[in-house]
C-alpha cells in the first residue's frame, strides 16, 4: 500500500496544473450536486412539516360581507362533525399575526391599514378525511354568502409536493447531465495528466509493471484528488448555506426552523461521489492514453 | 529446436535451460527462428532471421542503420509480434504469452535503451529502485538493491541526485543500474553507447561485460567500433533484416 500511496502522491506532485484542474472540475460537480441536494432536502422538510401539522382550512370573508352572513358561516362551520376546532380571525388579529411573523421586517407593513387583510375563519379538520370529503366541504363553504375564498393546507401541500416532484425530476436530469459532463471533463483532465506522464507509463510497462502495479497509483491519485475536491466543495457549500441561512434565521424565523445543512450520510455520499468520480475519471483517462499507443 | 513436454519439472542441464512454464520446454536463452517483420507491408525490417544465444553468452549485434536491430529488440521484449517464425526468450515462446506473461518476462530482463529514459522527478536511487519495486520488492529491499546496482556502475555517490544533474554518460549508467537491479538473467541493450564520449562508452561496455561475467546473458546492439574493440564475445552482423555474419569480437573489429 505504501508503494501505491507514495507513487500516487508523487504523480499528483508531478503535474500540479493538471491535478488542480481535475480537483476544480470534480469540486464543481460535487458543489452542484450538493446544492441540488441541499435545496430539495430543505424544501421537502418544510412541506413534510407543514403536512404533518394537520388539515388547516382558511375561509376568507369578502370585504363587504354582512354581519349576519359572517355569523351564519361561523355557525355552519362549527356544526360540521369533522371540524375539530374553528376560530374567527378579525382583520386586526390577522395583521398582528403577520407583523409578529415578519419580526424585524415588520416595517414593510408601514403605511398600510389592517383592513387590507380579510377576516377569516381558521378551521382544523380531522386528519382522517379523504381528499374527496375535504373537497366537498370546501365547495359547500365556498358557496356560502359573504365568502370570497377557501384554501386548504392539503391542497397547498399537494401543489407543493407536485412542484417538488417536478423540481426533483429536473434535479435528477441535471444531476445525470452533470454526472456525464463531469466524467468526460475529469477523464479529459486525467487524460492530459496521463499524457504528460506517458514516457513514465511506457517505461513502467517496459520494466514489467502490469495490473494494479501499473494503473493502481494513477487511479489512487484520482481517488485522492476526488476526495480532496469533495471536501473543498462541501466546505464551500456550508459557507454558502451559512451565509444564506443566517439572514433567514433573523428575518423569517418560521421558515428558519425547518432549515438544516446536509446530514452526515448525505455529506459522506457526496464525498464518496467525488472520490469515485476522481478514480473513474483517472482510470478512463489512462485507458484512453493507453489506446493511443 | 530442442523441445519437449514436461508436466511440472524444470532444471538446467548442459548449459541449456529447461523451462516448465506452460509445460513446453525451450532450450537456449534466446532462440529466434525464421522471423519476418514488416511495417505496414512497405518495409521489410526482418527477413526470416534466425538467431540463438546461449545462457551466459555475451553477444554484440551490429550492422548499419535500418538493418533490423531495434526491430529484433522490440520482438524480444514482446513489444512487437512477428509475422512469421518464433521468438523464444528465457524458455518462453512469446507467441503464447498474454500481456501478464510478457510483463512477467520483462521483470526478468534488464533493458537498456539508446535514450536512458529516466524519470526526471525521481532521484537516481528512486529511478533504479522503481524497477525493483515493480518486480515486487519492498521499499527497503528495493533501496538496498538500488544502492548495490549503483555501486556496480560506479554511481553510488550520486544516489540522491536528480538525473538533470548528471552528464549523458552518467545518465546511461543509471539506466544500466536500473537494468541490473533485479539481477536479470538476460540483458538487452539497444545502442547503449550511442552519443556518449569514448571513455563513457567504454565504461558502459565494461559494465555489461562484467554483468555477463557475473552470470547474465547479454545481447547488445551497437554501431560503436570502440565498444566492439573491447568485447571478447560473439559479434553478430545484420544487414537488411538478416544475419550475415557471426564471429568473435576481435575478428569483427578487424
Amino acid at each position: 500500500m505504501e508503494y501505491y500511496l507514495r507513487r500516487a502522491l508523487d504523480s499528483i506532485k508531478a503535474s500540479p496544473a493538471a491535478s488542480g484542474v481535475a480537483v476544480a472540475s470534480i469540486a464543481a460537480s460535487v458543489l452542484f450536486a450538493g446544492a441540488v441536494l441541499l435545496v430539495s432536502s430543505n424544501a421537502y422538510r418544510m412541506v413534510a412539516r407543514w403536512a404533518a401539522a394537520g388539515i388547516d382550512v382558511s375561509i376568507f370573508f369578502a370585504g363587504d360581507a354582512r354581519e349576519p352572513d359572517i355569523v351564519a358561516a361561523k355557525a355552519r362551520v362549527a356544526a360540521d362533525s369533522a371540524v375539530i376546532d374553528s376560530r374567527y380571525v378579525s382583520p386586526e388579529e390577522a395583521w398582528q399575526f403577520l407583523s409578529d411573523n415578519l419580526d424585524r421586517s415588520a416595517e414593510l407593513l408601514a403605511g398600510m391599514e389592517p383592513s387590507v387583510l380579510p377576516a377569516s375563519v381558521e378551521v382544523k379538520l380531522e386528519r382522517s378525511l379523504s381528499d374527496a370529503e375535504i373537497q366537498a366541504r370546501l365547495t359547500s363553504w365556498r358557496a356560502l354568502p359573504g365568502i370570497s375564498d377557501v384554501q386548504s393546507s392539503r391542497t397547498l401541500v399537494g401543489a407543493g409536493s407536485g412542484a417538488l416532484d417536478v423540481v426533483r425530476w429536473v434535479a435528477w436530469a441535471l444531476g445525470a447531465l452533470t454526472l456525464a459532463a463531469s466524467v468526460i471533463i475529469v477523464a479529459s483532465t486525467f487524460q492530459l495528466a496521463a499524457y504528460t506522464r506517458r514516457d513514465e507509463m511506457n517505461l513502467l510497462r517496459l520494466v514489467g509493471a502490469v495490473g494494479p502495479v501499473y494503473w493502481g497509483p494513477i487511479v489512487l491519485a484520482g481517488f485522492l484528488e476526488g476526495t480532496a475536491a469533495s471536501l473543498i466543495a462541501l466546505g464551500l457549500l456550508f459557507a454558502v448555506f451559512a451565509a444564506v441561512a443566517l439572514p433567514i434565521h433573523s428575518e423569517l424565523p418560521v421558515v428558519a426552523d425547518a432549515l438544516a445543512f446536509l446530514g452526515p450520510r448525505q455529506c459522506l455520499t457526496l464525498a464518496l461521489w467525488g472520490a469515485v468520480l476522481g478514480g473513474a475519471g483517472s482510470a478512463l483517462g489512462m485507458w484512453r492514453v493507453s489506446q493511443w499507443r | 529446436m530442442a523441445r519437449q513436454r514436461f508436466a511440472s519439472l524444470g532444471w538446467r542441464r548442459g548449459g541449456v535451460l529447461w523451462w516448465r512454464g506452460s509445460g513446453v520446454v525451450e532450450a537456449g536463452m534466446i532462440r529466434v527462428h525464421g522471423v519476418s517483420k514488416s511495417y505496414g507491408g512497405a518495409r521489410q525490417a526482418l527477413r526470416e532471421a534466425s538467431l540463438q544465444v546461449r545462457e551466459g553468452e555475451f553477444a554484440a549485434l551490429t550492422g548499419p542503420s535500418g538493418s533490423g536491430k531495434t526491430t529484433l529488440f522490440r520482438l524480444l521484449i514482446g513489444e512487437l509480434r512477428p509475422e512469421s517464425g518464433s521468438v523464444v526468450v528465457n524458455g518462453r515462446n512469446l507467441a503464447r504469452l498474454d500481456a501478464a506473461g510478457i510483463a512477467q518476462l520483462r521483470r526478468e530482463l534488464g533493458l537498456v535503451f539508446e535514450e536512458p529514459r529516466l524519470i526526471e522527478r525521481l532521484t537516481v536511487e528512486g529511478n533504479v529502485a522503481l524497477a525493483a519495486e515493480v518486480a515486487g520488492r519492498s521499499r527497503t529491499q528495493a533501496r538496498r538493491m538500488a544502492e548495490e546496482a549503483l555501486e556496480r556502475v560506479g554511481l553510488d555517490d550520486a544516489a540522491g541526485c536528480f538525473p538533470s544533474a548528471l552528464c549523458a554518460g552518467e545518465r546511461q549508467r543509471v539506466s544500466l543500474a536500473r537494468a541490473l537491479v533485479n539481477h536479470p538473467v538476460l540483458i538487452l541493450a539497444d545502442e547503449p553507447t550511442l552519443g556518449l564520449d569514448p571513455d563513457q562508452g567504454l565504461y558502459v561496455s565494461k559494465i555489461l561485460t562484467q554483468a555477463c561475467r557475473d552470470g547474465a546473458t547479454v545481447l547488445m546492439a551497437t554501431h560503436d567500433m570502440e565498444a566492439l574493440s573491447v568485447l571478447r564475445g560473439r559479434v553478430l552482423v545484420m544487414t537488411r533484416g538478416r544475419f550475415v555474419d557471426d564471429c568473435e569480437g576481435d575478428t569483427a573489429y578487424n
